[in-house]
């Protein structure tokens, strides 16, 4: 029997046996080892640091419970990163009243020959119109978008952690830019008219 | 070569974003994309839309946690696992073993319910159909037992529960009910001592006219008394086949006079009864007899 001494840079295999095996540091070293990267995969979906942080620990205590379960037939990131997307859409469908406000959006506003100039954007802080675009999109939507921008994840990965195929996943990424887009030339309509 | 032959406009309408980041890895899709974008000026507008959509997002950036967050975040994670499984619900921790428990039990209530309901409901049915007994409630709840076999009388008992109280409505009916099953059985028991009384009587009705003539005859010549029994035989098996013996009760099974038969036997009882020592005379008697004259009794008797 190999006494290997398990440190953050032990593979998944190792650790996952270790704490199969009843070793309780094994799981420390797995949170210590992809807690970032969890973290900000449900941040980038709810936006908000309290509920990242509220729900990156539900993300792990479920981890801890269902460890046991997990039989490698998928890689172990992408088995934690499916609970990470999973708690954060049902975090999202549960706040959906606040989404949904902010996502009626008055197509007669919008141009769609205008462009989004910087200008424009002045008088209001750029962070905060992306993050209100983003918050115009439903759930799934954000998530594939998430997924496939920022961690360029391929279709197939993300259709395999939402259980759907990897064509729908294709299109509802370029629907979600699109949404973005309409949402952020509303804005700038609406910015001009003010400051007309 | 025409390279747009096997993408529709959908097909790469939807691959831009993935062009603009440049996360296509098949060539020929995106030298369709590219001769798309020269050639359609509607989808060039798109691509620049979209371009300029995606490279707003590339600027965006969160305020990023202290380093003190990630590294209390595990500390924090291992104290809400060590709460969660302290405070596991009772359901939880005995979890198989209460479940079976629990459905057990409700397994054995609604099979003692079940058996409870058909047994109560077999006894209704078995009442209901029951010939001889009348059930009727007054208003003041009290029950009378009519029984036709019993001369009409009826029993009141009075209802000793309280208006409007179920549960002792519940205890009432029980009570009831085990009044009826108690009156029927007795119904049954006096029906087969009546009938028990109806063979005794015939067997004593024989014995006492054998008696009587045996009795007469013997004194008149005690020689010849076979021929005397014998008469006497073929004067009872007349009076049996012909019922016109007014002494004798006729015993034949008719159900219509059961009824008055019946009463008029209950009233001979202690009549009978005393008659022990008239059988033991008759068997005595017949034991005298030769084995021929025996067998011609038995003859008769089966006749009769």
């Amino acid at each position: 029997m190999s006494d290997k001494k398990l440190n953050i840079a032990s593979s998944d295999e190792e650790l996952i046996s270790s704490f199969n095996k009843g070793d309780q540091s094994a799981f420390n070293y797995i949170v210590r080892k992809y807690q970032k990267k969890v973290y900000w995969i449900i941040r980038k979906m709810v936006l908000d640091h309290d509920d990242a942080d509220d729900i990156t620990q539900e993300v792990f205590i479920k981890l801890y419970r269902s460890l046991n379960d997990f039989r490698g037939d998928s890689k172990f990131f992408t088995y934690l990163y499916k609970i990470a997307v999973n708690y954060s859409i049902n975090h999202l469908n549960r706040n959906k009243k606040i989404n949904s406000r902010k996502s009626d959006i008055d197509n007669s506003l919008i141009l769609s020959e205008d462009k989004i100039a910087d200008e424009i954007m002045i008088s209001r802080d750029r962070t905060e119109l992306l993050e209100e675009a983003i918050e115009t999109l439903p759930a799934q939507q954000r998530a594939v978008f998430n997924m496939r921008y920022y961690d360029n994840l391929t279709y197939e990965d993300i259709a395999n952690i939402l259980n759907k195929s990897a064509g729908g996943m294709k299109a509802n990424y370029f629907h979600a830019i699109k949404r973005l887009e309409k949402f952020l030339k509303c804005h700038k309509k609406s910015e001009l008219t003010e400051s007309n | 070569m025409n390279t747009n032959i096997n993408y529709n406009t959908e097909d790469l309408l939807h691959s831009l974003p993935d062009y603009i980041s440049k996360n296509i890895t098949d060539p020929e899709l995106v030298k369709a994309i590219e001769s798309k974008i020269s050639s359609d000026p509607e989808f060039k507008m798109e691509y620049l839309n979209l371009s300029e959509t995606l490279n707003l997002f590339e600027s965006y950036n969160m305020e990023s946690p202290s380093d003190a967050y990630f590294n209390n975040l595990s500390v924090r994670i291992n104290e809400s696992i060590h709460k969660e499984t302290q405070t596991d619900p009772f359901f939880k921790r005995f979890g198989i073993s209460l479940k079976f428990a629990l459905s057990a039990f409700v397994v054995l209530f609604v099979i003692t319910s079940a058996v409870f309901y058909f047994y109560n409901s077999e006894t209704d049915k078995n009442l209901i159909t029951s010939d001889q007994t009348n059930v009727s409630t007054d208003k003041n709840d009290s029950l009378k037992i009519n029984e036709s076999g019993n001369n009409g009388q009826s029993h009141t008992i009075p209802d000793m529960s309280v208006a409007n109280d179920p549960e002792s409505e519940m205890k009432n009916d029980g009570i009831k009910k085990t009044e009826l099953i108690d009156n029927k059985s007795e119904n049954t028991k006096r029906n087969n001592r009546l009938s028990e009384n109806k063979s005794d009587i015939q067997k004593k009705e024989v014995a006492n006219t054998l008696n009587e003539n045996s009795s007469v005859f013997s004194k008149e010549d005690e020689i010849t008394s076979v021929p005397f029994k014998a008469s006497a035989f073929d004067e009872l098996a007349f009076a049996d086949n012909t019922g016109a013996n007014k002494n004798s009760p006729d015993l034949s099974d008719n159900s219509d006079n059961t009824e008055s038969s019946e009463s008029e036997l209950e009233q001979n009882d202690d009549v009978l009864i005393s008659g022990d020592s008239d059988d033991d005379f008759l068997e005595e008697d017949i034991f005298d007899l030769t084995p021929e004259e025996q067998l011609e009794i038995v003859k008769y008797l089966k006749q009769s």
